[in-house]
């Protein structure tokens, strides 16, 4: 006893050889077919539009949220870097003015250095103060009533 | 060399790639089941053999559009359901495939095992097969020859659900009737 599938199947099993050449004569067809086909890279007719499009297809299309993400980070990075390079220029640009107090402080610290500089006699760096000199000589030596 | 395992993996994934020896396997595997459900409607070799061979060319250009790998059988039929309609158009404009309204029937389900053919009735069995209807006739070569479900039949066919079952039952009466008379 068979089922339907295996009666059916057989009445038609003679045409297997027929099928068998169908087959391969698809196949044989379809590969010439794609052999045949122009592709980016054909060096005889070079199709730059068709290569443009491939490359941005497989290097940037197909992985485009990564693309994206890098995108953001550098977005965050340059601002940060815009933001942080605005604050320096603002210091660098405006000096702090001198406060009048700070000035008046300079001037006083000019003049007291003036009037030292008056009072002192200037003596040779070369002599030292308790040089070797005559006692009468030494101001320390003389005698009061001189 | 693209090797089928016993549970029929098809490698449908390695012939989206246009690997030749994953389509013989394919072709190979279907194109008996194909042709002779085609034959058994067209009754005529050449046409058989032409839309079988339009089927292949198709399914190998248009694999992209297949989304599920494994309904890539249901798919193929699907094409040679169409080649065929064209076909029928092409020579027998004037008439139509009645679509006739589904009835609420239960839903049996239908075990081609269950139809276990003697020797002696196989001719009487492909008589009354071929007696049927051509839209009763479709969807039982469907169901015997690759024991699609319903809902797959339907697809193939686009068909709503209810007329495959409406289909199946008037076919598979007809054909218990056969048996019945014969035992």
């Amino acid at each position: 006893m068979k089922t339907p599938r295996e009666i059916i199947l057989q009445r038609h099993q003679n045409t297997e050889a027929k099928l068998d050449a169908l087959r391969q004569r698809v196949l044989r067809e379809q590969s010439e077919a794609t052999a045949s086909a122009p592709t980016p890279f054909t060096v005889d007719r070079p199709n730059w539009a068709g290569f443009v499009m491939r490359l941005w297809q497989e290097l940037v299309w197909s992985c485009r949220r990564v693309w994206l993400g890098l995108g953001a980070v550098w977005l965050v990075i340059l601002t940060l870097q815009l933001l942080g390079a605005d604050a320096q220029a603002v210091v660098k640009s405006e000096p702090a003015p001198f406060s009048p107090s700070v000035l008046e402080i300079f001037r006083a610290q000019r003049r007291l250095a003036a009037e030292f500089n008056d009072s002192m006699p200037l003596s040779s760096p070369d002599e030292p103060l308790n040089a070797t000199r005559p006692r009468t000589d030494r101001p320390s030596c003389r005698p009061a009533f001189a | 060399m693209v090797v089928v395992t016993c549970d029929e993996t098809l490698p449908v994934r390695e012939a989206r790639t246009g690997e030749p020896d994953a389509w013989d396997t394919l072709f190979k595997r279907y194109q008996l089941p194909l042709y002779a459900y085609v034959f058994e409607l067209v009754r005529d070799e050449q046409a058989g053999l032409d839309i079988v061979q339009e089927t292949f060319i198709s399914a190998v250009r248009n694999i992209g559009r297949l989304r599920d790998d494994q309904k890539f059988g249901s798919w193929l039929f699907s094409i040679a359901h169409q080649k065929w309609i064209q076909h029928w158009r092409k020579r027998r404009p004037e008439d139509r495939l009645e679509n006739e309204q589904a009835e609420q029937l239960i839903d049996h389900e239908f075990d081609p095992e269950e139809w276990l053919i003697r020797k002696e009735q196989e001719e009487a069995f492909m008589a009354v097969l071929n007696q049927l209807p051509l839209p009763q006739r479709s969807v039982l070569l469907l169901h015997f020859l690759e024991e699609f479900s319903l809902e797959e039949i339907a697809s193939i066919a686009g068909l709503p659900l209810g007329t495959v079952k409406s289909r199946l039952h008037y076919a598979k009466k007809a054909l218990r009737k056969l048996v019945e008379e014969n035992l």
